[in-house]
């Protein structure tokens, strides 16, 4: 399959130059080398410019509300584990109103892959600051400057137990498109962040200003201590890479009836009547 | 001598962490084998330890549904035991308390034993509440044998417990001395079910093939969870506790898109916090089943008790104008039904279905005669034929009759299409033109208006023609029933169906003298009457104090207004 046959016939509505550009086309590179078939795919999507990729892809798709794409995806991987979903959504999404879930899924390791799109703003409602935004950055919301300690979700979902951690970068596509395809194969949850400059509204964190510090992992540390440290982000060094992956037990996989079965099939017939029997 | 006419109203009240709970369960369960109908009551506040528990049993030769208030038997494990029900008691009352309380010129006949110190002398004092059901078994006239066999069943496999248990039981009966009933019921051939109303929703739901159990611990609701979550194995469902009530709704809509049977079940507080993810269920046309076990709000209220204050939050659950189901069962076997039917009329119109419950009905035990098998609801209204050459995507959302149109399931080849909660065209991509919109709304506007032909209407209890129609929903049908035994000229309406109303229930209601009856303060079925049927009434009894209706007080209520 070629990448362009998932594109749908609307042309994407992001700024030009917009680090959105660069996850969509990793992550349909990564699909279409997928041995999975395209129709066992689900896609999830949270509401943000990240989010409005609903609309660009050809496969089948969740869009969902703020914050909340990671249960809806756990729910389907419940419900169908042939299935592999994907999480696409942002800082604002993710890390503010959702972080919740990302702890939640840092903990249990439903088999899922977030594709976290870190603009360090909200863009699509038109610049206030993010959980990721840097301290003292300026916005709408913070004309004299944020005065909250930016979350680093690499660093969250490692110190959580997540069985994969990764950081991509939207200026590097070859580089994100192994990410990505890792991830999916992965078996477990997988977290990729993805730094992704936003042109219109983020006048701080730019290609340039990444460029600046970007420095790749070349291989995953053997202790998640180690991945820790190597997830930090200074004003001298990001690094990108895969940072940790562990193989653990999945959440769904070896659960009660779902250890040999999927729970999609589970529809034969309930005899209610033995357990009537044991009321009276 | 045969039983006749009599009730029997026995109480058991103490701190809590003393077994109220269990020893009351016995005793409806042993009551009923003897082959009498129960109704179990129970009061606890919000702690684990300290506190006043109570449970009570109402046994009768025929049918109860309700709590009374007037005492027969009070067993009372403390001083407050006696003092907090001093009202319930008469002089017909026999109070069962231990010698070291002391008690202060009460009316009725108060038996004084050696609770505490007979259970010491066994080896452990918790045991006071099992010699006390020994004492009650002498005292309303039960084979213990009947007690034996419900310790036996407890505690069976625990051999050390078993005998202690039994020796209880025998020392309360010895200890009751000459108040031990001479003629003694025996067991019943066949005795009926006892249930509590949370048992009655989760078999409904098992009976309809619920694949996915997702939600959030919160009073009362949860020990429908602790049921599946026991059956999981057996009955081929998962139960997940979700990492909040924001997950719990939104999990359940994802297993839904993904083709398997899911709910989720939460009291108020938590389905506030579901009110998005409702919305989401709306929008998206997914089958969704929200329980709603109330309990009195505002937000935390009273946690351990029960009202009707929610069915208007329940009917306008979620912003946005979309088509939903309310149902408010008002007994077990409405229970069990209408847990069922929710999962049928969800996956019928893609839509959420919210069972409407509270406190009285989730942990009060009834006798149930007869539950029916039946067959497993099938995820109905999905097609298997991909979309057309032509189609970009699957049209997922297309014109239709009634509002509905098939669905596919992930997996089919070319059966792509987008679940959008942004407004969409028939593949769910984003479309905000108005003429979409339009078509989309009207689309949601024609679903909500085919419900209407699956609301059953609602039904008469008593005879046709009376002075006055006590009108209510969900569980004040118990209370109810008992209000028109007592009554000639009364008779009771009953909703469980609440949403969308049926125009037709207007035929069923017009030229009475209507009375609601309602556990909320702003008579939310009356205005829900009046605004959709067209009706008023001629009055209404509220109450909203926590506290069940008690017979005594709504007739003489209804009495005052006849």
């Amino acid at each position: 399959m070629k990448p362009e046959e998932l594109n749908t016939s609307v042309f994407p509505t992001w700024c030009p130059g917009c680090g959105d550009y660069g996850i969509w086309a990793a992550l349909k590179k990564a699909l279409s080398k997928l041995d999975t078939p395209i129709e066992n795919v689900v896609i999830v999507y949270g509401i943000g410019c990240s989010g409005n990729m609903a609309s660009f892809l050809k496969v089948y798709g969740v869009h969902g509300l703020h914050g909340r794409a990671i249960p809806v995806a756990e729910g389907i991987k419940l419900a169908n584990k042939k299935l592999k979903v994907i999480v696409v959504g942002g800082d604002g999404d993710l890390l503010g109103e959702g972080v919740a879930h990302l702890v939640a899924a840092s903990r249990s390791n439903p088999d899922i892959t977030v594709i976290l799109h870190n603009n360090q703003i909200y863009g699509l409602t038109t610049g206030q600051s993010s959980p990721t935004s840097l301290k003292g950055s300026k916005s709408k919301t913070y004309p004299m400057g944020t005065p909250d300690e930016p979350l680093n979700p690499v660093q969250l979902s490692l110190t959580l137990g997540a069985s994969q951690v990764m950081r991509g970068f939207a200026g590097d596509i070859e580089h994100l498109t192994t990410l990505i395809s890792d991830a999916i194969n992965h078996e477990g949850f997988s977290l990729v962040e993805v730094l992704q400059p936003c042109v219109t509204f983020n006048k701080i964190n730019t290609y340039a200003w990444f460029r600046e510090r970007i420095k790749k992992l070349e291989e995953p540390e053997r202790s998640r201590l180690e991945a820790l440290k190597k997830g930090v982000w200074t004003n001298e060094q990001i690094m990108i890479g895969e940072f940790f992956r562990e193989s653990k037990p999945v959440l769904g996989y070896s659960y009660g009836v779902l250890e040999n079965k999927n729970l999609l099939e589970l529809k034969r017939k309930r005899e209610m009547n033995k357990l009537f029997e044991s009321f009276r | 001598m045969p039983w006749g006419d009599k009730t029997i109203n026995w109480k058991i009240a103490g701190a809590a962490g003393l077994g109220i709970k269990s020893t009351g369960e016995v005793m409806a369960k042993a009551l009923s084998r003897s082959g009498l109908y129960i109704n179990g009551y129970t009061e606890y506040p919000s702690l684990i330890r300290g506190g006043h528990n109570t449970y009570q049993v109402l046994a009768s030769e025929k049918q109860v549904s309700n709590p009374r208030w007037n005492l027969d038997i009070l067993v009372a494990l403390n001083e407050e035991g006696v003092v907090l029900h001093e009202d319930e008691i008469d002089e017909r009352t026999k109070i069962v308390v231990d010698e070291s309380v002391k008690i202060e010129g009460n009316k009725g006949k108060l038996i004084q034993v050696p609770l505490l110190e007979k259970a010491k002398e066994l080896g452990n004092p918790i045991v006071q509440n099992v010699i006390a059901l020994g004492v009650s078994a002498a005292l309303i006239g039960v084979e213990i044998s009947i007690f034996e066999e419900l310790i036996e069943e407890e505690f069976g496999k625990k051999k050390e417990l078993l005998e202690i248990n039994k020796k209880a039981l025998k020392v309360g009966w010895e200890l009751a001395g000459e108040e031990r009933q001479v003629d003694l019921r025996k067991r019943a051939d066949k005795p009926r079910m006892v249930m509590s109303g949370s048992e009655a929703v989760a078999m409904g739901a098992m009976a309809a093939g619920v694949q996915l159990y997702c939600a959030y611990p919160m009073t009362p609701a949860t020990p429908v969870m602790h049921f599946l979550a026991k059956h999981q194995d057996k009955y081929d469902l998962v139960v997940r506790q979700t990492e909040d009530e924001i997950a719990a709704v939104n999990m359940a809509i994802g297993a839904s898109f993904a083709g398997v049977k899911a709910m989720t079940g939460t009291s108020g507080g938590g389905f506030a916090l579901m009110q998005e993810g409702i919305s989401l269920a709306g929008m998206l046309e997914l089958p969704l089943v929200v329980m709603l076990a109330m309990r009195p709000g505002p937000a935390t209220g009273l946690p351990t008790w029960s009202s009707q204050t929610d069915l208007r939050f329940a009917i306008h659950a979620g912003h946005g104008e979309f088509a939903k189901i309310v149902l408010a069962p008002g007994d077990p076997v409405e229970a069990y039904e209408l847990s069922y039917k929710a999962f049928e009329l969800a996956q019928k119109y893609q839509t959420v279905v919210i069972l409407l419950t509270d406190k009285l009905l989730a942990e009060s035990h009834y006798s149930v005669e007869l539950l029916e098998e039946k067959p497993v609801v099938e995820v109905s209204n999905v097609t298997d034929k991909p979309k057309k050459p032509e189609e970009e995507m699957f049209h997922r959302y297309q014109p239709s009759a009634n509002g509905v149109s098939e669905r596919t399931l992930p997996g089919l080849v070319n059966g792509y299409y987008v679940a959008n909660s942004d407004e969409h065209g028939p593949e769910g991509l984003v479309d905000e033109s108005a003429e979409m919109r339009e078509v989309m709304v009207r689309r949601r506007m024609l679903k909500l208006r085919s419900i209407e032909s699956d609301m059953a209407l609602p039904v008469i209890y008593g005879s046709k023609e009376t002075k006055l129609s006590l009108v209510g929903f969900g569980s004040v049908k118990g209370v109810a029933l008992e209000v028109i035994k007592e009554l000639d000229d009364v008779n009771y309406i009953h909703f469980n169906h609440v949403w969308p109303m049926p125009s037709k229930a207007r035929d069923v209601l017009e030229g009475r003298k209507l009375v609601f009856l309602e556990n909320n303060m702003t008579g939310q079925l009356e205005g829900l009457v009046r605004e959709y049927l067209g009706l008023g009434g001629i009055g209404n009894i509220r109450k909203d104090d926590g506290r069940p209706f008690y017979v005594d007080e709504v007739v003489n209520l209804v009495k005052r207004i006849i």
